[in-house]
C-alpha cells in the first residue's frame, strides 16, 4: 500500500467529490512560492495566542505551587511507605515547666504478613517460631491461612535484630510497618502525672488520657506545671520516709500557693509506664488525685479559718476544751487530754479535737458546709488527669457530722484537693483550682474566688507558724526557712469502724509562712511506729520530718531566700 | 537514515525531505520523557495491583514500538488516502462505540472500553483523529464547494458523537470533541457570531450535564466545596511544592504512592515532584512549541481541507495537554484525560501516534497538483 506516489484512485475520488474544479483553480494560481493561506491569518494568530496564553497560565500556576506557595497542611499518612510515616501525625510531646521532655515519640517496626503473598507457609511459620519463641504458632497458622485477609500482625515493637532476622527469612509475604511508640524519659518518676498510652498510641492514663484528643492533633508540645527536679526530690524524700516507717504507700504534692500550679505530684508506689499491664493495682492507683483519705486534723485549719472569718471566735478568745465532750451517743476525746481554756492558736498547735468541735458548733453546720464547698472540698477536683474521684462525705450532715468534719473525720478527699484548699486559706484568701498545665507567666493571674479575707488569712498563717514553733509540727521546722503547717493523724476507717492500728499521717504546710509561695503536703499511708519515735506514728513524727527535708532541699531551687539564724531566733 | 540526499527519489528519501522533521523531533522528545516517567511512576501502581514492578513500564515500552511504526506509516500516506482511511475509521468508530454500549467493560465507573484480548481499546480515543479529518473535509466541502448538505451533516456527526460519549459518561471527551470542532468551524472562516452561538450551546450543554448527570454534579460540587474530598489534588499540589525548582530526584518522589492511577492522569505531578519546576516548564515549552509549530505548518498549502485536518489534530493534542495539566494543578475539576505522550496508556499512545501521523501526512510538502479543496 504505497501512498505518496500518484494514485490513480485519487482521481476518481476527486471527481466524485467535485475536487477537479478545485484542482483546476489551484493550477490557475500564480507562483509556487507564495502560498495563499486557506485560513484567515487573524484567526490563526488568535488561536496561537490563546494557546500560548493558556500555556502561560499553566506555567504560572506550576511556578506558584513549586516556588511561592507555602507547604500544605498535614496530609494523610501513606500506609505503604515503610521507612516511617511522615512527621505530621506525631503525637504531641509532653514537657515539664522547664522544657524537659516527659513523653516523646519514636518509631518501632512491626512485622506483618499479607497472607495472599506468602509463598511457603510452613517455612515461614518455622522461621518465625525460631525468631519469636513466644508466638502462638497455631493461632498464627490459622490467621495466615486466611487468604481473605491482607494484613496480619506478626509482632509489634521489633528490635533491630528481630527485624533483620525476619528480613532474612526472605519471605515476600512478610512486611514491615513503622509504628509510633511513646517514650517516657523520666519513667516511673512522672508516671502518675503523665500516664501512658496503649499500643495504638491512645492515651489511657494521666494527662496522656485527659488531653488525648488534643495530643492526637500533634500541634504543640504540652507544657506541664511539673518541675522534674522538684519532683525528684519530693519522690526521693517520700520514698525514704515510706521505707523508714515500713509503710505501703504515700503521696506528696507541691503546689504554687498563688497560681495553684502543681510543681510536683508524687504517688508511691509508682509504676513503669512502658509496661502498665504488668503492674499491680496498688502501683497504678494515684494516691494524690484518685484515692480519697480522711486526713484528720489538717482540717482544723479550715475550721479555725471559718470561725475567724465568720466572727464566731476572736483571735485571742479562750475556749474551754475540758473533755471529754459528749454529743449524743458520741464521746469526743483529745489525743492528749487537757483541762482548761485555749485560744484558737493553741487549739491548732495542740491539735485539740474538742476545741475544734466547739469552734465548728459556733460556725454552724450550714456555714461550715458552705465554706468547705467554696474550698472545692465537696466536688471532684478539676485536675487534668484521668484519675480523679469525688470526695466522700455524709449526705446527712448534722451536728455530729459538723463536729467530726471539723477535725477531718467523716470526710474523705484526695490529698490534692486538701492541699489546694489549704493554699486558698494561706495565700491571702483566694481559691484557684489546681492545675497540671504550665501557666503563661506573662498572662495576668485569673481572679479565682475569694474564700476568706486577707486579714483572716494572715491570722491563720501566724497560728500555723506557731504550730511548727511550739506545737505538734515541731519536726517540720526547716532550717533557714520559716514554715508553717498542720499535722494530721487519722485512723483509717475499716468496715464501718476506725482501725487504731492503721493510720494516715500527714503534714500540710506552706513556706515561707509569712508570705506563702508554696504549699506542700506529705502523706504516709499506714506508717508503723518506730522505737526512736517513742512508739508514735503520727503526722508530727512521720510526715513532718519529710516535709522539713523537702523544704530544705527544694527552697533553694525555688528561689526562696534563706533567713539568718539570728533573725530566726527573734 | 545515513545518507539521504535531496536527489534520492526512493520512498524514504522523498518522505524524509518532505516531512516536517521539527514536529517529529518534538514528538520524539515527548516520547522519551514519557518513557522516563513510566520508570518512575508505574512500579508504584503495579505493586498496588500485585503485578510485577515493571509490568507497566514494559507495556509502555512495548506500545512505543507499534506507536512509532503507526506514526511513520501513516505519515507516508497522501491526504486522499488519509481521507479514505478516516472515513472508514469514523464509520467503524461509531459502530464500535455503539458496540461498547452493549458489551463494554466498565473501567473505574465508565463504560468506554472494548476488550480485544491483548489490549482493551477505547473506540472514542481512536475516533478522535479520524473524526477531525472528516469534520475538516465537511467544513471544506461547505466553504469551498458550496455543498449545502455538508454543514448539517457535520453538525449531526458532532451531535451523535457527543450523545454517544455522554451515554458512556465521558464528559471530558465530549468537551474535547466539541471544542476542536468549534475551533475548526472558527478557522474555516464562518462568521464570528456563529462562534458565540456555539459557545452558548456549549455552556447550556454543560449546565444540563451538571443538572442531569449525577457524577458530573458530584465532581463539580466537590471541586468547589471547601471541605470536599480534595485528596488527589492536594497531594498533587504538595508534589509540586516538594519538587521546587529542581525536583527531589528521579524515583525519589512520594506522590506516586499516594495517588491511584498516577501513571495516567496525574503523571504531571510526578514530573513536578521528581524533576522539578524546570522540567515542567521544559515540557510545557515543548508542548507550546508543538502547537505553535503545528499551527504554522498546518497552513503551508492553500487547502482548507488539509489545513483544518492539521489544525484539528494539533489543537486536539494541545487541548488534551492543557486539560490534563489544568486538572492536575487544580485549575479545573479533574477529568479523565491523559497527558499526550507522557501518560501511560496503550490506547492513548496509539491514538496519539495516529494523530501525529495524520498531521505529518497532510503537512508534507507536495506538488501543487495534489492540493485539495
Amino acid at each position: 500500500m504505497t501512498a505518496y506516489t500518484p494514485d490513480p484512485s485519487a482521481h476518481v475520488l476527486d471527481a466524485n467529490l467535485g475536487l477537479s474544479a478545485e484542482r483546476a483553480r489551484a493550477g490557475a494560481h500564480a507562483k509556487e512560492q507564495r502560498h495563499p493561506r486557506a485560513v484567515a491569518p487573524f484567526r490563526l494568530w488568535l488561536l496561537g495566542l490563546v494557546f500560548f496564553g493558556l500555556f502561560c497560565v499553566i506555567g504560572g500556576k506550576i511556578f506558584h505551587l513549586a516556588v511561592i506557595a507555602e507547604a500544605r497542611g498535614p496530609l494523610k499518612v501513606i500506609e505503604y511507605v515503610l521507612d516511617g510515616p511522615a512527621d505530621e501525625h506525631q503525637r504531641s510531646r509532653i514537657q515539664d515547666r522547664r522544657g524537659r521532655i516527659l513523653a516523646d515519640n519514636v518509631y518501632r517496626k512491626a512485622a506483618y504478613a499479607d497472607p495472599k503473598k506468602i509463598q511457603d507457609l510452613e517455612a515461614t511459620l518455622q522461621g518465625l517460631a525460631e525468631i519469636f519463641p513466644t508466638l502462638d504458632m497455631d493461632d498464627l497458622r490459622r490467621r495466615l491461612s486466611n487468604k481473605n485477609r491482607s494484613f496480619v500482625y506478626i509482632k509489634r515493637g521489633l528490635t533491630p535484630k528481630e527485624e533483620q532476622a525476619v528480613w532474612n527469612l526472605g519471605e515476600p509475604g512478610l512486611e514491615f510497618l513503622a509504628e509510633q511508640h511513646r517514650v517516657y524519659p523520666k519513667g516511673n518518676l512522672t508516671a502518675h502525672v503523665v500516664g501512658f498510652n496503649d499500643i495504638d498510641t491512645v492515651g489511657r492514663a494521666g494527662v496522656e488520657a485527659y488531653f488525648d484528643p488534643s495530643l492526637q492533633q500533634g500541634v504543640a508540645p504540652l507544657e506541664l506545671s511539673i518541675d522534674v527536679g522538684i519532683q525528684h526530690i519530693v519522690a526521693e524524700e517520700l520514698a525514704a520516709t515510706i521505707e523508714e516507717f515500713e509503710a505501703p504507700a504515700g503521696a506528696a504534692i507541691l503546689l504554687d500557693a498563688n497560681t495553684s500550679e502543681v510543681l510536683s505530684l508524687v504517688s508511691l508506689p509508682d509504676y513503669d509506664p512502658y509496661n502498665p499491664g504488668a503492674q499491680s493495682q496498688a502501683q497504678l492507683r494515684n494516691r494524690a488525685t484518685f484515692e480519697t483519705y480522711e486526713l484528720g486534723s489538717v482540717f482544723k485549719v479550715f475550721t479555725v479559718a471559718a470561725a475567724l472569718e465568720s466572727g464566731a471566735v476572736r483571735e485571742d478568745e479562750e475556749i474551754d476544751v475540758t473533755g471529754p465532750l459528749q454529743i449524743g451517743p458520741h464521746t469526743i476525746k483529745d489525743f492528749k487530754p487537757y483541762n482548761g481554756k485555749m485560744d484558737p492558736k493553741t487549739i491548732l498547735s495542740k491539735s485539740s479535737n474538742i476545741g475544734s468541735a466547739k469552734l465548728a458548733l459556733r460556725v454552724g453546720n450550714r456555714a461550715q458546709k458552705r465554706f468547705l464547698s467554696s474550698l472545692g472540698l465537696l466536688t471532684h477536683a478539676e485536675i487534668e488527669v484521668q484519675e480523679v474521684s469525688a470526695p466522700k462525705y455524709p449526705s446527712n450532715w448534722r451536728k455530729t457530722q459538723t463536729i467530726t468534719i471539723s477535725y477531718g473525720h467523716g470526710i474523705a478527699a484526695s490529698p490534692l484537693q486538701v492541699a489546694n484548699a489549704f493554699a486558698a486559706v494561706v495565700n491571702g484568701g483566694i481559691y484557684r483550682p489546681a492545675t497540671l498545665v504550665k501557666r503563661d507567666p506573662t498572662a495576668p493571674l485569673h481572679d479565682g474566688n475569694r474564700v476568706i479575707s486577707e486579714q483572716t488569712s494572715i491570722k491563720v498563717r501566724k497560728m500555723l507558724d506557731h504550730v511548727v514553733r511550739e506545737g505538734t509540727g515541731g519536726n517540720a521546722g526547716a532550717e533557714g526557712y520559716r514554715v508553717g503547717g498542720k499535722t494530721g493523724t487519722a485512723d483509717k476507717p475499716s468496715r464501718g469502724a476506725y482501725n487504731e492500728d492503721a493510720r494516715i499521717a500527714t503534714f500540710l504546710g506552706a513556706f515561707p509562712i509569712e508570705d506563702p509561695k508554696y504549699v506542700l503536703l506529705v502523706m504516709v499511708d499506714e506508717p508503723l511506729p518506730q522505737e526512736y519515735t517513742y512508739g508514735y506514728a503520727t503526722g508530727g513524727w512521720v510526715a513532718a520530718p519529710a516535709f522539713k527535708r523537702i523544704v530544705e532541699r527544694t527552697a533553694p531551687i525555688l528561689g526562696i531566700e534563706q533567713i539568718l539564724p539570728a533573725e530566726e531566733s527573734d | 537514515m545515513t545518507h539521504v540526499t535531496r536527489s534520492d527519489t526512493s520512498l524514504v528519501g522523498r518522505w524524509w525531505w518532505t516531512v516536517d522533521r521539527t514536529t517529529i523531533g518534538i514528538v520524539l522528545v515527548l516520547l522519551a520523557f514519557g518513557a522516563l516517567l513510566s520508570f518512575s511512576a508505574s512500579p508504584a501502581m503495579a505493586e498496588r495491583l500485585n503485578l510485577e514492578a515493571f509490568f507497566f513500564v514494559k507495556r509502555h515500552l512495548v506500545f512505543l514500538v507499534p506507536s512509532v511504526i503507526l506514526l511513520f506509516g501513516l505519515s507516508l500516506f497522501s491526504p486522499v488516502w488519509i481521507w479514505r482511511l478516516c472515513l472508514l475509521g469514523v464509520v467503524g468508530g461509531f459502530a464500535g462505540m455503539i458496540l461498547t454500549l452493549q458489551i463494554g467493560e466498565a473501567v473505574k465507573g465508565a463504560e468506554r472500553w472494548i476488550d480485544l484480548g491483548i489490549i482493551k481499546i477505547q473506540p472514542s480515543e481512536f475516533m478522535k483523529p479520524a473524526f477531525f479529518v472528516i469534520s475538516a473535509w465537511l467544513f471544506a466541502l461547505d466553504r469551498r464547494m458550496g455543498q449545502r448538505w455538508a454543514l448539517p451533516m457535520n453538525a449531526a456527526m458532532l451531535t451523535s458523537m457527543i450523545a454517544l460519549l455522554v451515554l458512556q459518561k465521558d464528559l471530558g471527551q465530549s468537551i474535547l470533541f466539541a471544542s476542536v470542532w468549534g475551533i475548526q468551524l472558527f478557522l474555516a472562516g464562518y462568521p464570528l457570531k456563529w462562534m458565540f452561538g456555539l459557545a452558548g450551546t456549549g455552556i447550556a450543554g454543560l449546565f444540563s450535564a451538571y443538572t442531569f448527570m449525577p457524577h458530573v454534579r458530584r465532581r463539580i460540587n466537590e471541586f468547589y466545596a471547601p471541605d470536599g474530598d480534595h485528596y488527589q489534588i492536594n497531594r498533587a499540589a504538595q508534589a509540586f511544592n516538594d519538587g521546587g525548582w529542581l525536583g527531589v530526584g528521579p524515583g525519589e518522589g512520594k506522590v506516586k504512592n499516594a495517588i491511584p492511577d498516577v501513571h495516567n492522569d496525574f503523571i504531571f505531578s510526578v514530573l513536578g515532584e521528581e524533576f522539578g519546576l524546570m522540567a515542567c516548564i521544559g515540557v510545557l515549552l515543548v508542548y507550546t512549541l508543538l502547537v505553535l509549530r503545528g499551527i504554522g505548518q498546518a497552513v503551508r498549502f492553500d487547502s482548507l481541507f488539509t489545513s483544518l485536518v492539521a489544525l484539528g489534530v494539533i489543537c486536539q493534542l494541545g487541548l488534551q495537554a492543557l486539560i490534563n495539566m489544568a486538572s492536575t494543578l487544580a485549575l479545573i475539576p479533574t477529568k479523565g484525560m491523559t497527558l499526550p505522550f507522557l501518560s501511560y496508556g496503550g490506547s492513548s499512545l496509539l491514538s496519539l501516534a495516529v494523530s501525529i501521523g495524520i498531521f505529518l501526512a497532510v503537512t508534507r510538502r507536495r506538488s501543487r497538483q495534489e492540493s485539495f479543496l
